[in-house]
This record gives C-alpha cells, structure tokens and sequence, in this order.
C-alpha cells in the first residue's frame, strides 16, 4: 500500500500542489482526475520519487520514501510518462528488454516479452526501429516496457505498483479501452494502479476509486459514483457538467448544453 | 516525422553480422599496428622486425622499433580508443548527438594548464632536473584538465539535480574563457615557445616515451574499462532522465561518475598526446553506422574504430612530408570534418 501524507510541493516558489492525503491500495484502481493544471501529474511524480523535497510525505508499504534508494523504488513501482521518449535508434524488442532488470533470467524475459509484444500488437514489428512506428503504436511499445519492468518485479518477488501518466492520450478509442482493460486484470491480479486520466467518462468505466484534484489540493477521494456528481464535477471545473447512469448502470458525464 | 521520409526498416543486426564486424575491426587493428611499427622515414622489413622481437636485431632497428615506434603505438591505441569510448559515452549520457570530451571543458582546461607553463614557467622551472621538466607538462595538463572539469561538474550542480543543458552551457563558458586565457598567451610568446606550443594546441603522438606512456595509458584503460560498465544505464538514459530514474538509476550520481571517468580517460591522453580531436566525435557515428544503437555494442566497437582511426591518421602525418611530422590534430580534422559533414547530409534527423 502507498499512502501519501500532507503532500505539499513547491517549485520556484510557486505552490503545486497542497496537504495532499491519498493512499493506493493493492488490487484497486485509483484515477486521479482534475482539470488542467490541478496537479495531476506533479502529485504522480512525487509518488514516484521524483522530488527529493517530499520524499519523506510518501510510504511504500510503510518505508518512507527518502529511506528507498532509486533501485529499490524500481522494484516498488514503474511508471509511464506522459510523453515518453527514447533518443536512440532501438527496435520495438529492445526497447521492450530495456524495462528488464538485469537480475532477471533470461528465459523469464523471452517468456515475458513474448507475451506483452503479443497483448499489444506488437509482435508483426518486433524488429522495427521504434522511430518507424505510428505514434499510438510507439506509445503501446513504452507501455509493454514498463509492463515489462512490472511483471519482472513481481516475477522477482517484490510487490510492485502502476503508475500511468495519461496513458490514453495518443490513442484511438479501441485502444484506450484495450489499454485500460489491461490496467484492470493487472488491478484484478492484485497490482496496485494509479491512472491520471483527463477522460471522466473513462474513469467512471475503470476506476474503483477516484482522486479528484483542484488547485493543487484534493477536492474529494471515492467511489466514481460519489465523486463524479453534478454538483461536484461543475464545481470543480467551472462549467455546467452533466451525469447521469446509462441503462446499464455506468455513470455517463456530459457538458450540460 | 523524419524517420518516416526516411524508413529505417532496421535491418536485422544478427550475430553473424556483429561477429563480421568485430573480425574486420579487428583485423584492420593488427594491420594498422603492424604499419605503425614498420612504416616511416626509415622502413622496417617484416624480417627486421623479427630480427629484433628475437633480440638479433641491429641496434638502430632495436632503438627504432623499441624505444620509438612501439610506444608511440600503444599510445595511438589507447588515445583512440578511449576519446571513442568517452565519446560514445558522454553522446549516450546527454543524448546529444554533438557530445564530444572536448564539450565539457576538459581539453580547454588542459591546454590552458600547460600554455600557462610554457610561456610564464620559464622563471621558476629553470633550475629544475631534466627528468622533472619532462614530467611537468604532462602532469600540468592532466590537472588542468581534471580541475576545469571539476568546476564544470560543481557549476552545472544545481543543489541535489544535475542539469544537461546547464552542464554543456557551462562547458562552453569554460571553453570559450580557457580559449581567450590561451590567445592572450600565445600573443606574449616567444618564438621558441610558439612551436612548443603547436604540439599542444593540435596534439601529437611524437613525444612518447615507455614511462609517461605507460602511466597515461593505464589511466586510460582503467577510466574506459569503467566506462564499459555503464552500458546498460546508458541505454536507459535514451529514454530520458526521468524514465531512467523510473528504472532505478540513480540519475545525478551516474552523470557525475560519467563526466569524472571520462576527465581521467582524456585528461591522460591528452597530457601525453595534446589535444585530439574529432575521434571522441566521429568514431562513435561511423560506430552507429555498422552497428545497432544498444551500448553494449557500441562502446567497444567505438574503442575499436577510435583505436583504427587515431593509428591511420598518425600513419599519414609521418609519413606525408618525411622526416617532418604535421600535427595529427590536423590530420583527424581532416579527415573527420568532410565525413562529419557527409553524416549530417545524410541524416536528415538531427
């Protein structure tokens, strides 16, 4: 379990995020939500152990982030960026090995590579150069990297949270749902995930609990149903929101016309 | 997107392709080798130099081949290889194509150092013994290297982080300050401390004896073979700093250790050789042409190519305009910056 306690963030004296409480269970799918510039993605990268400054407002499973070394968060949690890069000319199966550790077997990593190439399309170009790819195509091969770093951790015994920075942005539609869907047998398989995700619809879909941001603090924390509310959603975003259960009982959110 | 006018459908390296490339290299290493040892105002027969391995050899062929012309090539090989491995290092490590060990300050600092003692040394190191005025240069160059580079390294340091941008910006400031330090030298100069000046404005292999060579080049090997074991960090950092910080690198420690092992590999090149450059530059290019980008190949094969480069190139200055040497800074200009140019025409990607 990772508990965030009174996270507060400042950068060049401006204040990002504030006297944040959240925790992200094993098994549970946590979307944080929130309109542009609430923190979204700062409170994801101090989770992850980016700011040296909060480290001491995070615990994984009750060790106190300043106490991990970067190798040790490793095993802990992978993430995906927002925007991933890569610089090099690498083909798709080398970018996947890169999420390898070096301790892991090198059958478990031809097992494991196989089987997320596979999962997501990428088995017909395994070859090609990353740079060749489309970028929805690019965006899934980064993703089965961090997968990889993932089911290596748990293959190597260590108990190890997702987190994902928008991972549906560069996506068609089918994909965003294959993706998630992903992110839930994970969550189903006992993984802790962390999504921030801009899609509210998406998120009631998926999501067995949502952090909604505002101004760097945290606006409400709970079920899809109680926080994606009328009242709250267009308080939190200025803007008349709509929402209402489908037939079958899924949540749809509409701007109100 | 650039790759798309240009589709890389990378084409499949195997192992055999790799093992034909690390054969060839190899081979092209042997033959530069060999020429190094026999060619040169006074030619050595294939039986000459026998005749000395087997210690029957004449005396002049002895000192020649021995004291002259051996040294002079180990020290080729490892000034080679390690600007090609510090290169290809420091070009993974800021993920900038242009990276060259002469970016971070490193050469301008050495430079400086022994411009500083040529021109004012006179004074104090007159009554110095022979064998400590020999000693003195090198040693000079060395720390200045390696002290430049360490007020680069702590300028770039912005509390715990470790800023790219900054880190090369530094370096040319450096750079560009060491370059007014040495002009404002060179002008004040003597004649006579102008031509000992050129050696180390544009480097040479010409003033290598056993004992300076043999300390430099286990500095070299040592901080190269360092560097080999970054290989794996090194292509996580293709992906970003931040996503090699995901991966658990610890991402400032490593810069630090990069740039530091990288000051001690030139450093003592160039305090027994002078300033090289474009090896550290086009030997890891003409690496990423043969090969796949993964460092665990091209950090030894950039040493391979480095080592081949940095032989050929004080094969021709020897020998272009005999006995009289031209500086082989000159040489690996002319020689890298038309193929530097050829590469750029042909990427369209940077």
């Amino acid at each position: 379990m990772i508990t965030g306690t009174g996270i507060t963030l400042t950068l060049g004296g401006k204040t990002i995020l504030q006297d944040v409480h959240m925790t992200l269970d094993a098994g549970e799918i946590l979307a944080v939500c929130g309109p542009n510039g609430a923190g979204k993605s700062s409170l994801l990268s101090v989770l992850a152990g980016e700011h040296a400054s909060c480290a001491s407002q995070v615990a994984y499973d009750g060790a106190l982030l300043n106490t991990l070394s970067p190798a040790e968060q490793a095993t802990r949690r992978v993430v995906l960026e927002q925007s991933p890069t890569l610089s090099a000319e690498f083909c798709v199966s080398e970018l996947v090995e890169l999420g390898a550790p070096l301790e892991l077997a090198l059958s478990d990593l031809v097992r494991i590579k196989a089987m997320l190439l596979d999962a997501f399309g990428l088995a017909h170009c395994e070859q090609e150069a990353v740079s060749a790819l489309s970028g929805g195509q690019r965006h899934r091969a980064h993703l089965a990297r961090v997968l990889m770093q993932l089911k290596a951790n748990t293959t190597l015994g260590h108990r190890c949270a997702l987190f994902l920075d928008e991972p549906t942005a560069s996506l068609d539609i089918a994909h965003q749902i294959s993706v998630l869907k992903h992110a839930k047998q994970l969550a189903d398989s006992g993984i802790a995930v962390l999504i921030v995700l801009h899609d509210l619809n998406l998120a009631a879909a998926f999501a067995d609990r949502v952090l909604m941001l505002k101004d760097g603090r945290a606006h409400s924390d709970g079920a899809p149903q109680d926080v994606l509310t009328n009242t709250a959603l267009s308080d939190v975003y200025e803007t008349p929101i709509f929402v209402q259960p489908s037939a079958s009982g899924q949540l749809v959110i509409q701007p109100a016309l | 997107m650039a790759a798309l006018e240009q589709p890389v459908t990378a084409q499949r390296m195997t192992f055999g392709w790799l093992g034909v490339v690390y054969i060839s290299l190899i081979a092209l290493l042997i033959l530069s080798c060999f020429l190094a040892l026999t060619v040169g105002p006074v030619s050595l027969s294939f039986e000459q130099m026998w005749a000395a391995v087997m210690g029957t050899g004449s005396r002049g062929t002895d000192t020649i081949l021995f004291d002259i012309r051996a040294p002079r090539m180990v020290l080729g090989l490892a000034v080679g290889a390690s600007l090609a491995i510090s290169g290809a290092s420091l070009q993974g490590l800021l993920r900038n194509p242009l990276a060259d060990p002469g970016l971070i300050g490193i050469t301008a600092g050495a430079s400086l150092a022994v411009v500083f003692v040529i021109v004012l040394g006179d004074a104090v190191l007159d009554g110095l013994p022979a064998w400590m005025l020999s000693a003195i240069l090198p040693t000079a160059a060395f720390a200045g290297g390696i002290a430049v580079t360490i007020v680069v390294l702590t300028t770039a340091r912005i509390g715990e982080t470790f800023s790219t941008a900054r880190l090369i910006l530094v370096g040319v400031a450096i750079t560009a300050i060491a370059g007014a330090a040495i002009g404002l030298m060179v002008y004040i100069s003597t004649d006579q401390q102008l031509r000992e000046l050129t050696f180390w404005t544009m480097g040479s292999l010409a003033k290598s004896n056993w004992g300076t060579v043999l300390i430099a080049c286990i500095a070299m090997c040592l901080a190269s073979a360092a560097l080999l074991r970054f290989q794996h960090v090194l292509d996580l950092f293709q992906l970003g700093e931040r996503a090699a910080l995901h991966a658990g690198v610890n991402v400032s420690r490593v810069k630090f250790q990069i740039c530091a092992l990288v000051a001690v590999a030139v450093g003592a090149g160039v305090s027994v050789a002078g300033p090289i450059g474009f090896i550290g530059l086009v030997a890891p290019h003409m690496t990423r042409l043969l090969v796949r980008a993964s460092h665990a190949v091209v950090l030894p094969i950039s040493a391979l190519v480095g080592a081949n480069l940095l032989l050929f190139a004080d094969l021709f200055v020897r020998n272009i305009v005999p006995p009289s040497e031209i500086p082989i800074g000159i040489a690996t200009s002319v020689l890298g910056g038309p193929f530097f140019l050829w590469l750029l025409m042909r990427t369209k990607k940077i």
